[in-house]
Protein backbone atom coordinates (compact mmCIF):
# COMPACT_ATOMS: atom_id res chain seq x y z
CA UNK A 1 0.00 0.00 0.00
CA UNK A 2 1.48 3.44 -0.80
CA UNK A 3 0.91 6.02 1.67
CA UNK A 4 1.31 9.89 0.35
CA UNK A 5 2.67 11.94 2.66
CA UNK A 6 4.44 15.23 0.70
CA UNK A 7 6.66 16.50 3.36
CA UNK A 8 9.73 18.82 2.68
CA UNK A 9 12.65 16.67 3.46
CA UNK A 10 14.42 19.95 5.09
CA UNK A 11 11.59 20.26 7.28
CA UNK A 12 13.28 19.36 10.65
CA UNK A 13 15.86 21.24 9.76
CA UNK A 14 13.86 24.14 8.60
CA UNK A 15 11.67 24.52 11.87
CA UNK A 16 15.07 24.35 13.98
CA UNK A 17 15.84 27.10 12.29
CA UNK A 18 13.35 29.53 13.02
CA UNK A 19 13.49 28.62 16.46
CA UNK A 20 17.00 30.07 16.32
CA UNK A 21 16.12 32.90 14.48
CA UNK A 22 13.18 34.03 17.03
CA UNK A 23 15.81 33.42 19.31
CA UNK A 24 18.37 35.62 18.12
CA UNK A 25 15.51 38.32 17.11
CA UNK A 26 14.05 38.22 20.90
CA UNK A 27 17.72 38.71 22.49
CA UNK A 28 18.21 41.68 19.57
CA UNK A 29 21.41 39.73 18.30
CA UNK A 30 21.80 39.25 14.46
CA UNK A 31 22.95 35.77 12.91
CA UNK A 32 25.37 35.63 9.98
CA UNK A 33 26.06 32.54 7.99
CA UNK A 34 29.96 32.55 6.68
CA UNK A 35 29.85 29.96 3.79
CA UNK A 36 32.93 29.84 1.62
CA UNK A 37 35.21 26.74 0.41
CA UNK A 38 38.07 25.94 3.04
CA UNK A 39 41.06 27.97 3.36
CA UNK A 40 38.93 31.17 1.96
CA UNK A 41 39.88 33.30 4.82
CA UNK A 42 36.93 33.49 6.85
CA UNK A 43 38.65 32.98 10.26
CA UNK A 44 41.13 35.67 9.29
CA UNK A 45 38.04 38.12 7.99
CA UNK A 46 36.65 37.10 11.26
CA UNK A 47 39.86 37.99 13.59
CA UNK A 48 40.68 41.28 11.31
CA UNK A 49 37.35 42.39 12.26
CA UNK A 50 37.41 41.86 15.60
CA UNK A 51 41.26 43.61 16.02
CA UNK A 52 39.68 46.42 14.02
CA UNK A 53 36.26 47.32 15.61
CA UNK A 54 37.44 47.35 18.84
CA UNK A 55 34.22 45.99 20.61
CA UNK A 56 31.28 47.55 18.59
CA UNK A 57 29.47 45.87 17.55
CA UNK A 58 29.94 43.19 19.85
CA UNK A 59 30.68 39.89 18.64
CA UNK A 60 30.37 36.62 19.40
CA UNK A 61 31.36 33.72 16.90
CA UNK A 62 30.37 29.98 16.55
CA UNK A 63 33.29 27.94 14.47
CA UNK A 64 31.86 25.07 12.56
CA UNK A 65 34.56 22.80 11.89
CA UNK A 66 34.71 18.65 10.90
CA UNK A 67 37.56 18.27 13.88
CA UNK A 68 40.32 20.76 15.95
CA UNK A 69 39.29 23.57 18.03
CA UNK A 70 42.09 25.36 16.17
CA UNK A 71 39.72 28.04 14.84
CA UNK A 72 38.45 28.22 18.18
CA UNK A 73 41.67 29.38 19.72
CA UNK A 74 42.22 31.94 16.75
CA UNK A 75 39.04 33.54 17.68
CA UNK A 76 39.48 33.28 21.44
CA UNK A 77 43.07 35.08 21.14
CA UNK A 78 40.93 37.97 20.11
CA UNK A 79 38.87 38.33 22.99
CA UNK A 80 35.52 37.38 21.32
CA UNK A 81 32.93 34.95 23.01
CA UNK A 82 33.88 31.46 21.31
CA UNK A 83 32.01 27.98 20.88
CA UNK A 84 33.87 25.79 18.85
CA UNK A 85 31.05 23.21 16.91
CA UNK A 86 32.87 19.51 15.67
CA UNK A 87 30.42 18.05 12.55
CA UNK A 88 32.49 15.01 13.24
CA UNK A 89 33.85 14.57 9.72
CA UNK A 90 29.78 16.60 8.24
CA UNK A 91 30.45 18.81 5.49
CA UNK A 92 27.81 21.63 6.87
CA UNK A 93 26.40 22.98 9.87
CA UNK A 94 22.68 22.04 10.98
CA UNK A 95 20.09 24.51 13.09
CA UNK A 96 19.91 21.65 16.34
CA UNK A 97 24.00 22.25 16.59
CA UNK A 98 23.64 25.97 16.64
CA UNK A 99 20.90 25.97 18.84
CA UNK A 100 22.78 23.98 20.71
CA UNK A 101 25.96 26.11 20.16
CA UNK A 102 23.55 29.25 21.42
CA UNK A 103 23.33 28.19 25.26
CA UNK A 104 26.95 28.93 25.81
CA UNK A 105 26.43 32.37 25.48
CA UNK A 106 25.22 35.65 26.88
CA UNK A 107 22.80 36.69 24.42
CA UNK A 108 21.73 40.06 26.10
CA UNK A 109 25.91 41.18 26.07
CA UNK A 110 26.47 40.60 21.82
CA UNK A 111 24.82 42.00 19.09
CA UNK A 112 26.50 40.13 15.97
CA UNK A 113 26.73 35.81 16.21
CA UNK A 114 28.65 34.91 13.39
CA UNK A 115 28.97 31.40 12.81
CA UNK A 116 31.45 30.12 10.49
CA UNK A 117 30.15 26.89 8.63
CA UNK A 118 32.01 23.93 7.39
CA UNK A 119 34.35 25.09 4.25
CA UNK A 120 32.15 24.12 1.26
CA UNK A 121 30.22 25.84 -1.25
CA UNK A 122 27.72 23.42 -1.81
CA UNK A 123 26.14 21.76 0.96
CA UNK A 124 25.68 24.62 3.87
CA UNK A 125 23.83 26.35 0.97
CA UNK A 126 20.76 23.89 1.55
CA UNK A 127 20.76 23.99 5.40
CA UNK A 128 19.11 27.05 7.13
CA UNK A 129 21.00 27.92 10.64
CA UNK A 130 18.20 31.11 11.22
CA UNK A 131 20.64 33.63 10.40
CA UNK A 132 19.87 36.59 9.40
CA UNK A 133 22.20 37.29 6.40
CA UNK A 134 24.18 35.38 4.16
CA UNK A 135 28.03 36.33 3.88
CA UNK A 136 29.59 34.55 0.92
CA UNK A 137 33.46 34.49 0.82
CA UNK A 138 35.66 34.24 -2.55
CA UNK A 139 39.48 33.94 -2.42
CA UNK A 140 41.78 34.83 -5.46
CA UNK A 141 43.41 31.89 -5.76
CA UNK A 142 39.77 29.66 -5.94
CA UNK A 143 39.30 31.62 -9.59
CA UNK A 144 36.63 33.87 -11.19
CA UNK A 145 34.12 30.77 -12.26
CA UNK A 146 32.79 30.43 -8.94
CA UNK A 147 30.23 31.87 -9.07
CA UNK A 148 28.58 29.77 -11.80
CA UNK A 149 29.81 26.66 -10.85
CA UNK A 150 28.21 27.07 -7.13
CA UNK A 151 25.47 29.25 -8.64
CA UNK A 152 23.18 28.55 -5.14
CA UNK A 153 25.17 30.07 -3.08
CA UNK A 154 25.72 33.44 -4.70
CA UNK A 155 22.00 33.45 -5.58
CA UNK A 156 21.41 33.72 -1.52
CA UNK A 157 24.67 35.20 -0.14
CA UNK A 158 23.69 38.65 1.05
CA UNK A 159 27.44 40.48 0.61
CA UNK A 160 29.92 38.70 -1.36
CA UNK A 161 33.70 39.32 0.06
CA UNK A 162 36.20 38.98 -2.73
CA UNK A 163 39.55 37.74 -0.12
CA UNK A 164 43.21 37.65 -0.71
CA UNK A 165 43.60 40.27 -3.42
CA UNK A 166 46.76 41.12 -2.71
CA UNK A 167 47.22 37.69 -4.87
CA UNK A 168 45.79 39.27 -7.63
CA UNK A 169 49.06 39.96 -9.45
CA UNK A 170 49.98 36.03 -8.95
CA UNK A 171 46.98 34.41 -10.28
CA UNK A 172 44.82 34.86 -13.49
CA UNK A 173 41.68 35.69 -11.61
CA UNK A 174 39.33 38.12 -13.82
CA UNK A 175 37.65 40.09 -11.61
CA UNK A 176 35.05 41.57 -14.32
CA UNK A 177 34.38 37.98 -15.30
CA UNK A 178 33.47 37.50 -11.65
CA UNK A 179 31.20 40.52 -11.12
CA UNK A 180 29.86 39.90 -14.04
CA UNK A 181 28.52 36.60 -13.37
CA UNK A 182 27.73 37.61 -9.69
CA UNK A 183 25.50 40.15 -11.29
CA UNK A 184 23.63 37.64 -13.27
CA UNK A 185 23.39 35.96 -10.49
CA UNK A 186 21.91 38.58 -8.26
CA UNK A 187 21.55 41.38 -9.34
CA UNK A 188 22.76 44.20 -7.50
CA UNK A 189 24.75 42.21 -5.11
CA UNK A 190 27.08 43.81 -2.47
CA UNK A 191 30.56 42.96 -3.30
CA UNK A 192 33.30 44.29 -0.99
CA UNK A 193 37.20 43.33 -1.76
CA UNK A 194 39.47 42.72 1.02
CA UNK A 195 43.06 41.67 1.92
CA UNK A 196 43.29 40.62 5.54
CA UNK A 197 47.09 40.71 4.41
CA UNK A 198 47.71 44.39 2.93
CA UNK A 199 44.58 45.58 5.05
CA UNK A 200 43.47 47.06 1.53
CA UNK A 201 39.13 47.11 2.08
CA UNK A 202 39.19 46.03 5.56
CA UNK A 203 37.91 49.21 6.72
CA UNK A 204 34.72 48.44 3.53
CA UNK A 205 34.74 45.24 5.80
CA UNK A 206 34.06 46.65 8.93
CA UNK A 207 31.62 49.40 7.89
CA UNK A 208 29.28 46.37 6.28
CA UNK A 209 29.72 44.53 9.54
CA UNK A 210 28.31 47.69 11.78
CA UNK A 211 25.85 48.49 9.56
CA UNK A 212 24.68 44.57 9.93
CA UNK A 213 24.95 44.77 13.73
CA UNK A 214 22.72 47.74 14.07
CA UNK A 215 19.94 45.28 12.88
CA UNK B 1 27.99 15.51 -0.30
CA UNK B 2 25.11 15.82 2.20
CA UNK B 3 22.95 13.40 0.90
CA UNK B 4 23.73 11.19 4.31
CA UNK B 5 22.04 13.94 6.06
CA UNK B 6 19.12 13.78 3.85
CA UNK B 7 18.72 10.59 4.17
CA UNK B 8 18.73 10.33 7.83
CA UNK B 9 15.88 12.75 7.31
CA UNK B 10 13.78 11.44 4.82
CA UNK B 11 14.22 7.88 6.84
CA UNK B 12 12.74 9.40 9.68
CA UNK B 13 10.19 10.52 7.87
CA UNK B 14 9.55 7.16 6.32
CA UNK B 15 9.80 4.84 9.74
CA UNK B 16 7.20 7.89 11.04
CA UNK B 17 4.90 6.79 8.32
CA UNK B 18 6.05 2.69 8.84
CA UNK B 19 5.22 2.84 12.51
CA UNK B 20 1.84 4.85 12.47
CA UNK B 21 0.63 1.56 10.04
CA UNK B 22 1.98 -1.33 12.45
CA UNK B 23 5.82 -1.07 11.21
CA UNK B 24 5.33 -3.23 7.97
CA UNK B 25 8.29 -3.53 5.91
CA UNK B 26 9.16 -0.37 3.87
CA UNK B 27 9.35 -1.48 -0.41
CA UNK B 28 9.61 1.98 -1.93
CA UNK B 29 10.30 5.61 -1.10
CA UNK B 30 9.00 8.52 -4.03
CA UNK B 31 10.70 11.53 -3.73
CA UNK B 32 10.84 14.99 -5.42
CA UNK B 33 13.98 16.76 -6.01
CA UNK B 34 13.87 20.17 -7.52
CA UNK B 35 16.20 20.92 -10.15
CA UNK B 36 17.65 23.55 -8.29
CA UNK B 37 18.69 21.48 -5.68
CA UNK B 38 22.45 20.37 -5.99
CA UNK B 39 22.08 16.62 -5.61
CA UNK B 40 23.30 13.53 -7.42
CA UNK B 41 20.87 10.74 -7.80
CA UNK B 42 23.39 8.30 -7.32
CA UNK B 43 24.66 9.61 -4.28
CA UNK B 44 21.91 9.72 -2.75
CA UNK B 45 20.92 6.09 -3.51
CA UNK B 46 24.40 5.01 -2.80
CA UNK B 47 23.97 7.12 1.06
CA UNK B 48 19.96 5.09 1.24
CA UNK B 49 20.78 1.74 0.29
CA UNK B 50 23.48 2.22 3.05
CA UNK B 51 21.35 3.06 5.47
CA UNK B 52 18.72 1.47 5.63
CA UNK B 53 20.82 -1.96 5.97
CA UNK B 54 19.65 -4.26 8.86
CA UNK B 55 16.32 -2.17 9.05
CA UNK B 56 12.66 -2.18 7.58
CA UNK B 57 13.37 -0.83 4.67
CA UNK B 58 16.60 -2.79 3.68
CA UNK B 59 15.95 -3.20 0.26
CA UNK B 60 13.30 -0.57 -0.42
CA UNK B 61 13.67 0.97 -3.94
CA UNK B 62 14.05 4.74 -3.95
CA UNK B 63 12.05 6.30 -6.47
CA UNK B 64 13.04 9.55 -8.26
CA UNK B 65 10.84 12.33 -9.85
CA UNK B 66 13.12 15.65 -10.67
CA UNK B 67 10.40 18.91 -11.04
CA UNK B 68 11.65 21.52 -13.04
CA UNK B 69 13.17 24.97 -12.13
CA UNK B 70 10.12 27.48 -12.32
CA UNK B 71 11.82 31.07 -11.88
CA UNK B 72 9.50 34.06 -11.85
CA UNK B 73 10.97 37.54 -13.08
CA UNK B 74 11.54 40.11 -10.73
CA UNK B 75 10.51 42.74 -13.28
CA UNK B 76 7.61 41.42 -15.33
CA UNK B 77 6.50 38.97 -12.68
CA UNK B 78 6.74 35.98 -15.99
CA UNK B 79 7.37 32.84 -14.71
CA UNK B 80 9.44 30.53 -16.88
CA UNK B 81 11.72 27.33 -16.65
CA UNK B 82 15.39 29.05 -17.21
CA UNK B 83 17.89 28.11 -20.08
CA UNK B 84 21.27 28.52 -18.20
CA UNK B 85 22.41 29.08 -14.36
CA UNK B 86 21.92 32.60 -15.53
CA UNK B 87 18.30 33.27 -15.25
CA UNK B 88 17.55 35.44 -18.24
CA UNK B 89 13.71 36.16 -18.55
CA UNK B 90 12.04 35.36 -21.89
CA UNK B 91 9.75 38.01 -21.68
CA UNK B 92 11.18 41.28 -20.63
CA UNK B 93 15.42 39.73 -20.19
CA UNK B 94 15.19 40.99 -16.69
CA UNK B 95 17.85 38.94 -14.89
CA UNK B 96 18.04 37.11 -11.44
CA UNK B 97 14.63 36.64 -9.83
CA UNK B 98 12.60 33.89 -7.71
CA UNK B 99 12.80 30.06 -7.62
CA UNK B 100 8.81 29.25 -7.53
CA UNK B 101 9.56 25.79 -7.93
CA UNK B 102 12.41 23.10 -8.35
CA UNK B 103 13.68 24.53 -5.10
CA UNK B 104 12.70 21.38 -2.87
CA UNK B 105 13.29 17.85 -1.94
CA UNK B 106 10.27 16.19 -1.00
CA UNK B 107 9.07 12.88 0.23
CA UNK B 108 5.92 12.35 -2.13
CA UNK B 109 5.28 8.45 -0.32
CA UNK B 110 6.14 5.52 1.09
CA UNK B 111 5.15 1.89 -0.36
CA UNK B 112 4.71 -0.47 2.47
CA UNK B 113 4.40 -3.90 2.21
CA UNK B 114 0.66 -5.53 2.16
CA UNK B 115 -0.74 -7.60 4.55
CA UNK B 116 -2.26 -8.19 7.96
CA UNK B 117 0.61 -8.93 10.50
CA UNK B 118 1.89 -5.48 10.82
CA UNK B 119 4.90 -7.33 11.95
CA UNK B 120 8.02 -5.23 10.94
CA UNK B 121 11.31 -6.49 10.17
CA UNK B 122 12.76 -4.28 13.48
N1 LIG C 1 47.66 36.32 0.95
C1 LIG C 1 46.61 36.30 1.75
N2 LIG C 1 46.39 35.24 2.54
C2 LIG C 1 45.31 35.24 3.35
C3 LIG C 1 44.38 36.32 3.38
N3 LIG C 1 43.38 36.03 4.24
C4 LIG C 1 43.67 34.82 4.75
N4 LIG C 1 44.84 34.34 4.23
C5 LIG C 1 45.48 33.04 4.53
O1 LIG C 1 44.68 31.99 4.00
C6 LIG C 1 44.78 30.83 4.82
C7 LIG C 1 43.41 30.30 5.20
O2 LIG C 1 42.75 31.27 6.01
P1 LIG C 1 41.59 30.88 7.04
O3 LIG C 1 41.12 32.15 7.65
O4 LIG C 1 42.07 29.82 7.97
O5 LIG C 1 40.48 30.29 6.05
P2 LIG C 1 39.09 29.54 6.37
O6 LIG C 1 39.33 28.09 6.18
O7 LIG C 1 38.13 30.09 5.37
O8 LIG C 1 38.71 29.90 7.78
C8 LIG C 1 45.62 31.23 6.02
O9 LIG C 1 46.93 30.77 5.83
C9 LIG C 1 45.54 32.74 6.01
O10 LIG C 1 46.68 33.36 6.58
C10 LIG C 1 44.64 37.45 2.51
O11 LIG C 1 43.89 38.43 2.43
N5 LIG C 1 45.75 37.36 1.71
MG1 LIG D 1 38.22 28.67 9.45
ZN1 LIG E 1 10.43 39.56 -17.22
Amino acid sequence: MEINVVEKVMKVNDELAQGVRERLAKAGVVGLNFISAPGSGKTTLIETALRNLGGAPRIAVIEGDPDTTLDAERIAACGAPVTQVNTAGGCHLEANLVNRALDGFDLEQIDLMIIENVGNLVCPVSFDLGEEKRVAVVSTTEGHDKPAKYPKLFRTAHVVVLNKIDLLPYVDFNRDIFRDSLEKLQPGVEVIEVSCTSGEGVEAWCDWLRRAGKG
Amino acid sequence: MHEFSLVESILTSVFDVARQHGNPPVTRVKLEVGALQQVVPEALEFAFNAAVKGTSAEGAVLDWTEIPARIQCPACHATYEPADVFWVCPNCEAQGGKAIAGDDIVLASVELEDGESGQGVQ
